[in-house]
């Protein structure tokens, strides 16, 4: 079954909305996602392109800047929202992983 | 050597990874996108090169919108940005190339990829599949109901069986599309949950051969029409047909070409192009139809004739060789006769019509006329036989009182040499008329005359008409 929107994130969706903690031009999210995962997750430009326009309207960033056409966002109150969800569901991924096999290595 | 060339391209909407495997192909020797539609691309000559190609949808193009939009330049930045390079574009799709060795792609997350894909499909694809269907419908249910009304007169008309089996596989291909997408979408969604991109395949060789079954549908379609009104005016129609078909789209074409270049807003471009092609398709309607009405075309093709007045009124006498005439059955000669014979046939059934009449400035009366349906299918032989015994029957008719309908009464079948025979009863003057429908093993007569027949005479009758091919 598709996920409702939003409601879980992929890993890009998370990475994209972690950036916009500060204010930051659309396009050089790309980078900043590449430098602070060390490469290990990668944004192409569709996926962000598309991805922006869906978290703004969603209402998860808004625009802060527009420069011709390059335009800068920042998280909202409900962009936190879904990051902190998010946050917890991996860590009681992570809880639920010690649980059942942490405790087994540690045996 | 030319810089540029036509090529026609044809690919699954929603399963562009053949398409891209092809143009990194016509890259590598040479040949560049430079302007793309539905169907015909043209390709400028390069440097040939190693390149990464992509197509990719943008929901926020438009076909109509006089140049990039914001959005779309935009995108193309974005897109730069990770050095991928517009090639070409058409509506929303968009074929972008990369030089770099190990580019980075422009869809990396698998969910908004599929969702991209399926907004894309939402617009055009899917709405123009359900048009197919509800078009494919349309024709079916305005066959059947000509069918219902005229079960022996349709089927004979092998334009109406080929027209059938052509909207059958419309509906069918359509609703198959449909269904392959849906399938397709919903497992890539599920894919996509898990981190993966499921690319949907391509039934090229199912396509392919729908394709030929179409074009042999047509040319069977193409046959009939030359069989019924002769080469040229069937030449006619297929020319007036392709036109009708063709010319409404070209000019709406051009009008939103001409308009995108004169800057018209995206919605004033829509709304002129779709006037353009309304307007463009009812003149043609009302052209063939004026071409129809003026050429004589439709009316079927080599019957002999005559025109002669009498009394002041015209009259046309034909002279058709018949396989059973009134002289045939009365052994005396006949002069003045106006003969006419039409043979229908289709892959069901075959009808063979004969008509041997006086002509109006003779004072002779025997008349004969009759039809022989051939019942090709013997599954349908039960159907016709009901069709043609409520042709002269007046039983069902509601309008004409009981005491007054003419009706068929069974009778011996052996004078006839028949399974079965009735004749054509009166109830108000309870006279027994001389129209009968006589039933043979894959044939069924009809036949009117202005004389009651001996027994030899039928015999004659059952001789010839059995022998009609």
């Amino acid at each position: 079954m598709a996920r409702e929107k939003f409601k879980t994130l992929t890993e890009q969706m998370f990475y994209i909305l972690l950036c916009l903690k500060e204010e930051c031009y659309g396009m050089d999210i790309m980078d900043k996602v590449s430098a602070l995962t060390g490469g290990q997750v990668t944004v192409g430009s569709g996926t962000l392109y598309n991805l922006l326009e869906q978290f703004a309207e969603a209402g998860m960033i808004r625009e802060t800047e527009a420069r011709g056409r390059r335009r800068s966002y920042i998280l909202t109150e409900k962009g936190y929202e879904a990051l902190e969800t998010e946050y917890r569901r991996l860590r009681r991924q992570m809880r639920d992983y010690d649980r059942i096999l942490g405790r087994e290595q540690e045996q | 050597m030319k810089d540029t060339k036509k090529q026609i391209e044809t690919y699954t909407p929603y399963a562009l990874g053949r398409l891209e495997a092809h143009l990194e192909d016509m890259a590598a020797r040479g040949w560049m996108p430079e302007k793309i539609s539905g169907m015909f691309w043209t390709y400028r000559r390069i440097e040939p090169k190693k390149v990464h190609v992509t197509a990719i949808y943008f929901e926020k193009a438009s076909l109509y919108a006089p140049g990039p939009t914001e959005s779309q330049m935009t995108f193309r930045e974005f897109c730069e940005h990770t050095g991928w390079k517009q090639a070409a574009s058409y509506d929303k799709l968009h074929i972008l190339y990369n030089e770099q060795e190990d580019p980075l792609p422009i869809e990396t997350d698998p969910v908004t990829k599929v969702e991209t894909i399926d907004r894309a499909m939402g617009k055009r694809y899917l709405p123009g599949l359900a048009f197919l269907v509800l078009v494919a419908l349309l024709g079916i249910a305005q066959l059947c109901a000509a069918v219902w009304i005229d079960f022996v007169g349709e089927l004979v008309r092998s334009s109406s069986v080929w027209s059938c089996l052509l909207w059958l596989d419309i509906l069918v291909s359509a609703l198959a599309e449909l269904c392959v997408y849906v399938s397709w979408r919903r497992r890539a969604r599920q894919a996509a949950e898990q981190g993966i991109f499921l690319p949907a395949k391509e039934h090229t060789l199912l396509s392919a051969a729908n394709s030929c079954l179409i074009v042999l549908i047509l040319a069977a379609e193409a046959g009939s029409l030359i069989s019924i009104y002769g080469n040229a005016a069937a030449m006619g129609i297929g020319v007036f047909i392709a036109v009708a078909a063709a010319l409404p789209i070209l000019a709406a074409g051009r009008i939103r070409e001409y308009l995108r270049r004169k800057a018209a807003g995206a919605k004033v471009n829509a709304a002129v192009t779709a006037a353009v092609f309304a307007v463009v398709y009812a003149a043609l309607l009302a052209a063939i139809g004026m071409f129809i009405m003026r050429s004589g075309v439709g009316q079927t093709k080599g019957h002999v004739s005559e025109n002669y007045e009498h009394d002041g009124i015209s009259f046309t006498a034909y002279g058709d060789a018949l396989p059973l005439t009134a002289a045939d059955l009365t052994g005396r000669e006949m002069p003045g006769r106006s003969t006419w014979w039409k043979v229908e046939t289709s892959p069901l059934l075959a009808r063979y019509t004969g008509q041997d009449k006086p002509r109006m400035d003779t004072t002779e009366e025997t008349l004969l006329e009759y039809t022989v349906v051939e019942v090709k299918v013997p599954a349908l032989y039960d159907r016709c036989r009901r069709a043609l015994l409520g042709h002269w029957d007046e039983t069902a008719d509601k309008r004409i009182p009981e005491e007054y309908k003419k009706v068929y009464r069974e009778q011996d079948p052996a004078p006839w040499q028949a399974k079965e025979a009735y004749v054509l009863y009166d109830r108000q003057t309870g006279e027994e008329l001389s129209q009968y429908l006589i039933c043979f093993a894959d044939r069924i007569v009809e036949v009117d005359m202005s004389w009651e027949p001996s027994e030899e005479q039928m015999k004659i009758i059952t001789e010839k008409l059995l022998a009609v091919q």
